[in-house]
């Protein structure tokens, strides 16, 4: 594999996006958070396999099915080796985090009951919280709450007192959409496994930033989305330990996931088939093992370096505004380029609509997680999310842009 | 550009903030909640004898349009009939929608002229909301307010749950 030296502005030429100056003004992207942008071999991988190999998978035995069919293998053997996991069955497609947690949340909770507990956090996005709400109140399951610490944070330190013995299941973020702050794992898995409970991390906003070694986190389940890693829309997946994805029943049926019929009682196949009934998101697929192979011929050193420095420049440019105040960690230890922050007096959505029209592309709001920000008695926040193809301009635009837009909002 | 919507009149109405803050004895209160961006909208009104708007008063959490709405309206509101609310937000929907209608959108309702001043804001289709909550908030608490009235209650609702 080719290490590329680490240059944003020969990575931003790869993205057709940044040529097309939508608006007519030069993209600063910086709501990669919600969705980043797809670089070139991302977007032909998808045209090349719609081109010459598209067909179902699984199910014919001519030349461009077999193709179709050694595509789709091949793009889960890549996300594996993507993840450090040894074997491919691990990996399930599902259309995103979301669905890969309700996917969890039916599967896993379709043995709990009034006498267990799931623990969850006050600062998971919506995605990795109504779900198992669904669950406490279909099946009567208990949901007990981490707390956040001041600075945006999971508390991990009241994981002991959190997670008791009726505890199955933690089901939190392994980074926040808000605050960016990296999750201290260990203490957490160290927590669970002292009751016999389970661990699953939402990554959907970690993949982005860099190598996620899935055995040495120590994790059970993990789950992410394609499209906030530069693949596109459509696909996630949730990752689970073999003995424990083979023991629980398939949330869905269709065609695809069953071996056989016992009479009348079908047999499943084992995973990954049996929790992606129906035809799967082959093309998408095949563009997330794109991804995921474009983002590893870069050192992930280099990129969580290039981030670092930009999001230094950020907090710094940020902290001379005598009205921004920094919601989540000041600190540049186990935290994401994602940054959120409020402006005194000022809306996010009138802060986000007059750097929209500056080309500054931001996001504001509550972000889907509407507790923390009851938590911290908060409307909203603005949020600028990086990715790799940022670079100093556009640290530049955002705090000019600020300047502005506070001046024409007083 | 997007500086336009922040034109120095809907600065000024944000500014003022016409009927911000709680109604002493509301007859009608109602919250509407904008999911999307966190933002919420709580209206009082009181009716007077003859059932025309004696009083209306918000307290919002929201972006500078909704609270240059809520103010606007606050001021549009007194002494009229509760359908003109209605009427009115249906002419401001038009007005948002159809930047093509001409300066007489509120001919029909000249307490809301001020509402020209929201003309801009119809390029930017995910604002339209923030400058429509108050309304809907509004014809909310006037629905309660009625059906209290229709009650034969006049005095103010208890609590004014949401
Ligand atoms: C932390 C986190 N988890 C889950 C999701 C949900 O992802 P999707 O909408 O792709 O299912 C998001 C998306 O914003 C997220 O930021």
């Amino acid at each position: 594999m080719t290490v590329m030296t680490f240059d944003a502005r020969t990575i931003r030429r790869q993205f057709p996006v940044f040529a097309g100056r939508p608006g007519g003004l030069p993209l600063h992207y910086l709501d990669n958070a919600a969705m980043a942008q797809m670089p070139r071999p991302v977007i032909e991988a998808l045209v090349a396999h719609d081109s010459l190999s598209r067909a179902n998978v699984h199910r014919g035995l001519h030349p461009l099915a077999e193709r179709a069919d050694r595509a789709y293998d091949a793009a889960r053997t890549t996300i594996a080796r993507h993840l450090h996991v040894a074997d491919p069955t691990e990996i399930v497609f599902t259309s995103g985090a979301t669905a890969s947690v309700n996917l969890l949340a039916q599967a896993f909770g379709a043995g709990l009951g009034p006498d267990d507990e799931i623990v969850v956090s006050r600062l998971d996005h919506h995605s990795n919280l109504v779900p198992w709400l669904l669950l406490a109140k279909n099946r009567g399951v208990r949901l007990r709450f981490l707390p956040v610490t001041a600075d945006g944070r999971l508390d991990v330190g009241k994981a002991p007192d959190i997670i008791g013995p009726r505890c199955r299941l933690v089901a939190v973020t392994h980074a926040s959409n808000v605050t960016g702050a990296v999750t201290a794992v260990a203490p957490l898995v160290a927590a669970a496994r002292a009751v016999g409970a389970k661990v699953l991390l939402d990554g959907a906003q970690m993949l982005p930033h860099g190598s996620v070694d899935l055995p040495k986190l120590g994790v059970d389940f993990y789950c992410f989305s394609g499209h906030k890693v530069f693949a596109p829309t459509g696909i996630g997946v949730l990752w689970g330990r073999r003995e424990l994805l083979s023991a629980l029943p398939p949330p869905m049926g269709g065609g695809g996931m069953i071996a056989g019929f016992d009479g009348d009682e079908p047999v499943f196949l084992d995973t990954p088939q049996r929790f992606e009934a129906g035809t799967p998101p082959v093309t998408q697929a095949i563009g997330l093992a794109a991804a995921l192979t474009w983002l590893d011929e870069f050192d992930h050193h280099d990129i969580a370096a290039h981030e670092r420095r930009l999001t230094e420049d950020l907090l710094d440019g940020l902290a001379s505004f005598p009205g921004v105040t920094i919601v989540g960690p000041r600190d540049m230890e186990r935290r994401l380029p994602v940054v959120s922050f409020t402006v005194a007096g000022a809306h996010p959505h009138d802060i986000c609509q007059i750097l929209g029209g500056r080309g500054v592309a931001l996001r504001g709001g509550a972000l889907c997680a509407q507790p923390l920000m009851n938590d911290l008695d908060l409307p909203g926040v603005v949020r600028a999310s990086l990715a790799l193809y940022n670079d100093e301009a556009d640290v530049a635009a955002l705090l000019s842009g600020l300047t502005h837009a506070i001046k024409v909002l007083a | 550009m997007s500086d336009d919507i922040y034109h120095a009149k809907i600065k000024a109405l944000a500014q003022v903030a016409h009927g911000a803050g709680p109604l002493a004895e509301p007859q009608g209160r109602a919250v509407i909640d904008n999911p999307l961006c966190g933002d919420r909208a709580s209206v009082s009104v009181a009716l007077a004898e003859d059932g025309t708007i004696a009083a209306l008063a918000h307290e919002i959490r929201g972006c500078l349009l909704c609270r240059a709405s809520a103010s606007a309206l606050a001021e549009a509101a007194q002494g009229l009939a509760p359908e003109r609310i209605a009427e009115a937000r249906r002419a401001l929907e038009h007005l948002l929608r159809d930047p093509e209608t001409t300066g007489d959108t509120f001919a029909a309702q000249p307490t809301f002229t001020d509402f020209e001043a929201f003309r801009p804001v119809h390029r930017h289709k995910s604002r339209h909301d923030c400058v429509l909550l108050p309304f809907r908030a509004t014809e909310k608490a006037l629905a309660e307010a009625a059906r209290q009235r229709g009650l034969g209650r006049n005095d103010p609702v208890a609590g004014a749950p949401s």
